[in-house]
């Protein structure tokens, strides 16, 4: 289970309920609609795809299992992009979390 | 600087930001009166010391080569970006949208992330006071047409800025900055100057200059249309028991000029070089032919009330 967090030092900003990422080395400018504006905010720390869709749960009213994949594809998109890179720490194993495994 | 045509409408700017092919030189074409036109390839825009935003000419032409003349700064009034369309539509974009899409056409010199912070902070700030639209206009649509149809706040009216207005913004940015460019208009320096040139000019005191500059000095008229910005060739600096009288001529005209500086006209500033379609000339290689030439110039219209030279 692999943990992700939004690239150190990409430039961004808020505007009402979308991000904008510019990203100076690629000249690449990036707009987030808003749900996947709120999954940047919540990179400011490593998350798995299972953390991320546990805190939107209490935002949207869209069920989990239906967040899941199109979290994940976002998060791989937004890898792929270079805007999002691997966190450093060790999600726990799901033997010890006891929930369901995260998909990256 | 963003790559843009900038038109000028009842006393503000409109920004209409846009790739290459996107119809910039397209619409500045369709503008009746080419003083309208700030520019159809690069606009340079910031918040001015009134709090408002404003954008500048510039003397970079894409395929109008027309305007680029004003002076002065104009209050921006609205963005509308644009594309290439079957006939004129127009849809107000979300700030975070808007953003994207000036900062594509901005240009940024450097990759570094503070430079990159810097100028979305800038064009974030822009897109989020000002109002900002995706425009699609067909060739043919009248640029009438498509100022009419934007539903832009109404501006404030105030009267159109005078020429004395605009030499003085020209003063004050060339003072402030200690730089400036214009478009040259009239033929009193041809052919060292000809319509339409774009003429580099750097702040300088009358003690730096030699006679051959191109020296820039704005003479007062009677009433504020009157004043004239003036690019003519130093003959001499004469110091007078009121200070110092600066006497010039344009290559083109049999007339001298002389004025006292500071009083009966202020000088600004020379010309560092003139650019003439993709070529650029520096002038001070050129100073030394010219003083000859100026010198002939000025033996005869002063050598007999007996004057020196400074």
């Amino acid at each position: 289970v692999r943990k992700l967090r939004r690239k150190d030092g990409l430039p961004f900003q808020t505007l009402v309920d979308r991000v904008v990422i510019v990203d100076p080395k690629g000249r690449q400018v990036h707009v987030l609609n808003e749900t996947a504006s709120r999954i940047w905010h919540h990179l400011a720390e490593e998350r798995t795809v299972t953390e991320l869709v546990a805190l939107l749960e209490g935002e949207y009213e869209t069920r989990p299992e239906v967040m899941e994949p199109e979290v994940e594809s976002f998060l791989e998109e937004l890898q792929g992009l270079g805007l999002a890179e691997a966190g450093t720490s060790e999600a726990p194993s799901d033997a010890t979390r006891g929930g369901e495994p995260g998909s990256l | 600087m963003v790559h843009a045509c900038c038109i000028r409408a009842d006393n503000a700017a409109l920004l209409f930001p846009g790739a290459s092919g996107s119809g910039k030189s397209t619409l500045a074409n369709k503008v009746a009166n080419a003083e309208d036109v700030l520019s159809d390839e690069l606009v340079p825009v910031r918040r001015a010391v009134d709090g408002r935003w404003r954008a500048y000419s510039s003397p970079f032409w894409g395929g109008a080569r027309r305007g680029g003349r004003s002076l002065a700064g104009w209050p921006l009034r609205g963005i509308a970006p644009l594309s290439r369309g079957e006939r004129l539509s127009l849809r107000p974009l979300h700030p975070a949208e808007a953003t994207a899409r000036v900062l594509e056409t901005s240009l940024c010199f450097e990759d570094d992330r503070d430079a990159a912070t810097h100028q979305l902070a800038v064009v974030s700030r822009l897109c989020s006071e000002l109002p900002v639209f995706e425009m699609a206009s067909a060739l043919e649509t009248p640029v009438d047409e498509i100022l009419a149809e934007l539903p832009l706040p109404s501006e404030a009216s105030r009267p159109r800025w005078s020429r004395r207005e605009m030499i003085s913004e020209a003063r004050s940015v060339l003072k402030r900055h200690g730089a400036y460019a214009l478009s040259a208009s009239g033929t009193s320096m041809t052919p060292h100057l000809g319509q339409g040139d774009v003429v580099f000019v750097v702040a300088a005191r009358h003690e730096s200059l030699v006679p051959g500059d191109l020296v820039i000095y704005w003479r007062p008229g009677r009433n504020p249309e009157g004043d004239h910005l003036v690019c003519h060739r130093l003959l001499a600096r004469r110091l007078t028991v009121g200070g110092v009288r600066i006497v010039t001529k344009g290559d083109a005209v049999p007339e001298v000029e002389s004025f006292l500086e500071g009083g009966e006209a202020e000088l600004l500033g020379k010309v560092a070089s003139i650019v003439r379609g993709p070529r650029s000339r520096p002038t001070g290689d050129r100073v030394g032919s010219w003083v000859g030439r100026a010198r002939s110039f000025f033996g005869l219209p002063f050598r007999k009330g007996g004057h020196g030279r400074a």
